[in-house]
């Protein structure tokens, strides 16, 4: 048995909201209390590392992506400062010129001249009116080849010599690769059909997404942020036992610092039967560290990329003064409540993403069909995002039983953009709008979708609490939640969500030692500094894991 | 990558327009061509095991994606595996879900593998206006239609003449693409499909003759010793409900893979070596009499 001494161990229990001290006993909470009372339970080390550190219980992101791991086997160069693995923070590249500069330094210290040099994180949102083009690449290089991803996931700029040994300038021009006034390609790849012209770099890039090492640094970018439970949300294909075989030994490493639910996507799969037994054969394979039986549904685009299903008004005009259509469904809206019916009856979990409200319309209305036609008690079926949902649909959330994970990251990342571009100040204000979801009485978790966004529990409840955007303003300030709230989300809204509160989300006698270390106290600084706490690091079922360069 | 390279097809329309029963009966018609079919498994009907089997067919379940949120679009790793192995199969085929767009997913015809098919859109004549005007997917259904290089009007057999006429209308305005209408048990899938020009790797020949049948008429046309601008020049004044013409050109240049697949019309170099082919072209029963006088008019400009 161990004791952890802190300043302030806050246990998001309301039986005991705050300590000065945790009992642990292999891999799980015994007890928390004043020293003293922790003794009642017998001989215990003391282990007093934490001594002028806050513990908290281990943060859950229940939205993200395994990608977010994988993005850092290459260059970052997108526009807000973004830390890597190791804990290096990699400035913002605030114009095409910084891009360019980055880029270069990178190339310079690059040994095969043969390597492609693969860049992420580009998003042309922040330099309007300006494009990343071949041109501008080749300033880095003429000879290697380069592939810069944009932070949508759908284009890729790449320069001359990806252009020439592709052979992307031959024959008639067409949709997939644009061409300048000279009769060239400008550089831009777009689409997955559009990138994969580049031979065999997409192919190369998209699979460098879920290698060993991408998912060891996801784990690091975890724990470096306090995560102690990550989700990875649909991105890898479950179907595939060599997938599973990989992910089994990798967090069955002792070194590996994280829990991860992994979520079934159906764009995987065959079909809805087949799918529904897979998943629930899953569960069995599902270790402490890693599991499996929950399913996802993408059913809409994102606002950003104009192609989330919005209800009327939809979305701004162009700035030339264009109407822009509404998104696109992934998932026919007839047939939303079939599939999830098959994977309710089988007795599973659904998180539905549903940026535009009107698709939170039709996963509600499949949600009320299924629900009455069969009944199950504590489904916990979530609406992920929610990023345009409104008041009256979280009324019938809270009457459907549903939960909502908001994706409050993005006030800060693009609610300049939702204010100026995608859909006005009204509405942009109404976005993410966690304290109406609160008031309604919807289980509330918050997220970062990471790679989307970088992982980081402590921003996203910044941004809940704050709402400020990169250029000052305060949107929306009637939809701010305390400091109190924001963190129960990332805690035990989380873990409640993914059907996990019973071993983790908060601190309490019988749940797992899984904390987050932090060097500040939240719920006592200036909510503005929320984001800046320093993180020591975790600690997994009783085993502290500090963050790089801490001990 | 083995170099090969072939036609990707690409089926859509919304739930339900028959999407499954053209890739049927297709499959029940290959005249030697290996399919590989990409379908969405979680369609009302689906593929027949059996034809699949009898043709050497490959089946790859697909369903829809978007990279918006985390790279989990399942087409695109189908589609690097197909282009590793495209020595296995002679013609991809994807039947896309009811919501899913054809444009994106026929544009994978340029990548490495593969050289572009047919983009088919399909609308059912008893729902299309129906759809159209629906709140939730009309908007959706009118992109997939303006994707289309051919439409197939389907279930005709289930309106009478005005309500077949209503349906080809609603069509017309989201597209000027002609539209195929038939006994779709009896029109010719596999003319209007299958690629076939030598050198891409088709399983059969383009035969010079698709024999007509009720519905529709072809006719042969050597047009061999032209320019190949002189050619494209009169394809491009051909009758708009033209649905298919396809040869391997012998024009003054070399040889030439000619295609008209509905509105689009697309022309390459073929090997020096190409056999050469009459041009065959497709027509619906009432264009006929517009298709020999535009066959007149190449006939006499020579
Ligand atoms: N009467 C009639 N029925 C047809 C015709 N074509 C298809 N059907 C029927 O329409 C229904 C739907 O056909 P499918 O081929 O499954 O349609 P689909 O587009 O593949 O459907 P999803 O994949 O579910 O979107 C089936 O019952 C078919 O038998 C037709 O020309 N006439
Ligand atoms: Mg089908
Ligand atoms: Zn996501």
């Amino acid at each position: 048995m161990k004791i952890f001494t802190a300043r302030a161990v806050h246990t998001m229990d309301r039986g005991r909201p705050s300590a000065e001290a945790v009992l642990v006993d292999d891999g799980l909470v015994v007890a928390v209390g004043t020293l003293d009372e922790l003794r009642a339970h017998g001989e215990a080390e003391v282990d007093d590392r934490f001594a002028d550190k806050v513990l908290l219980p281990g943060f859950v992101e229940a939205h993200s992506h395994s990608f977010e791991g994988g993005q850092w086997a290459h260059t970052y160069c997108g526009w807000f400062d973004r830390t890597d693995p190791t804990g290096h923070v990699w400035p913002g590249c605030h114009s095409i010129d910084e891009v360019v500069t980055r880029l270069v330094e990178v190339e310079a210290g690059m040994d095969d001249p043969s390597a492609p040099l693969f860049a992420w994180g580009l998003d042309p949102i922040y330099f309007p009116g300006d494009r990343l083009e071949a041109r501008h690449l080749d300033a880095v290089s003429e000879r290697r080849r380069i592939f810069v991803m944009h932070a949508s996931g759908h284009l890729a700029t790449v320069n001359t010599a990806v252009i020439d040994a592709a052979g992307l300038a031959d024959g008639p021009a067409d949709e997939a690769v644009p061409r300048g006034a000279d009769g060239r390609p400008t550089g831009e790849l777009l689409e997955p059909a559009g990138m994969a012209r580049a031979g065999d770099l997409f192919p190369s890039y998209y699979r460098s997404m879920a290698s060993d090492d991408g998912i060891r640094a996801f784990g690091q970018l975890a724990r470096n942020a306090g995560i102690t439970t990550l989700t990875d949300l649909g991105s890898t294909n479950l179907a595939n036992p060599k997938v599973r075989q990989r992910w089994r030994t990798i967090t069955d490493d002792p070194t590996f610092p994280v829990r991860v639910s992994m979520f079934h996507n159906p764009a995987f799969g065959q079909g809805l039967d087949e799918q529904v037994d897979m998943v629930v054969g899953l569960r069995d394979e599902s270790t402490d560290k890693l599991r499996y039986g929950h399913v996802k549904f993408i059913l809409d685009g994102s606002i950003q990329g104009f192609t989330a299903r919005l209800r009327a008004p939809g979305y701004l005009p162009t700035p030339g003064g264009e109407a822009r259509g509404n998104g696109l469904w992934l998932v026919p809206p007839d047939e939303v409540a079939g599939r999830l019916e098959a994977f309710h009856r089988a007795g599973l979990l659904v998180h539905a993403h549903c940026n535009g409200d009107e698709t939170v319309d039709v996963f509600l209305d499949a949600v009320e069909q299924v629900l009455t036609a069969a009944p199950r008690p504590d489904h916990r079926h979530t609406v992920q995002h929610c990023q345009l949902t409104t008041a009256d649909q979280y009324r019938r959330m809270r009457a459907l039983g549903l939960c909502a994970n908001v994706f409050a990251n993005h006030t800060w990342y693009w609610g300049d953009q939702h204010h100026d571009v995608t859909v006005g100040p009204d509405r942009a204000k109404r976005m993410n709008a966690a304290a109406t979801a609160l008031g309604a009485g919807v289980p509330l978790s918050m997220h970062s979708d990471a790679g989307v966004t970088p992982l980081g529990p402590l921003h996203v409840a910044w941004c809940a609490v704050n709402r400020v955007t990169p250029s000052g303003r305060v949107l929306g300030a009637d939809e701010r939640i305390s400091v109190p709230e924001a963190l129960a989300a990332v805690t035990l809204g989380g873990a409640y969500q993914l059907k996990m509160d019973h071993e983790i989300g908060s601190i309490r006698p019988g749940l797992r030692a899984d904390f987050a270390v932090l060097d500040d106290d939240p719920f006592e600084i200036d909510p503005m500094a929320l984001r800046d706490v320093g993180v020591w690091g975790t600690v997994l079922s009783g085993v502290p894991q500090p963050a790089d360069g801490r001990a | 990558m083995t170099g090969r390279r072939v036609p990707l097809t690409v089926i859509g329309g919304y739930l339900g327009v028959g999407k499954t029963t053209l890739v049927n009966r297709l499959l029940s018609a290959t005249n030697g061509t290996r399919y590989a079919v990409l379908v969405n498994d979680l369609g009302a009907v689906n593929v027949d095991a059996e034809l699949l089997e009898s043709t050497g067919a490959d089946r790859i379940v697909l369903s829809n994606g978007c990279l918006c949120c985390s790279l989990a679009d399942g087409l695109t790793e189908v589609m690097f595996d197909l282009a590793d192995r495209t020595d296995e199969f002679d013609h991809v085929v994807i039947e896309l879900s009811g919501v899913g767009l054809p444009g994106p997913v026929a544009r994978w015809g340029r990548a490495p593998g593969f050289v572009p098919g047919t983009t088919l859109v399909l609308a059912a004549a008893d729902s299309v206006v129906d759809r159209l005007a629906d709140p939730l997917v009309g908007d959706t259904v009118r992109r997939q239609l303006a994707d289309a290089d051919l439409v197939v009007l389907t279930r005709t057999d289930l309106v009478d003449t005005a309500g077949a006429a209503v349906a080809r209308a609603a069509i017309a305005t989201t597209t000027d693409a002609p539209i195929a209408a038939g006994p779709s048990a009896e029109l010719p899938w596999s003319a209007i499909v299958e690629a076939a020009p030598p050198g891409v790797g088709a399983g059969s020949e383009v035969s010079d003759h698709v024999p007509a049948g009720p519905g529709f008429t072809t006719r042969a046309i050597d047009v061999s010793g032209a320019g190949i601008d002189d050619v494209r020049a009169w394809l491009e004044v051909r009758p708009a409900d033209v649905w298919r013409a396809k040869g391997v050109v012998g024009a003054a240049e070399g040889p030439h893979i000619v295609q008209v697949v509905g509105r689009r019309i697309e022309i390459s170099t073929a090997p020096e070596s190409a056999a050469t082919t009459p041009l065959v072209v497709i027509a619906p029963d009432e264009v006929g009499d517009a298709l020999d006088q535009w066959i007149d008019r190449w006939t006499a400009g020579r």
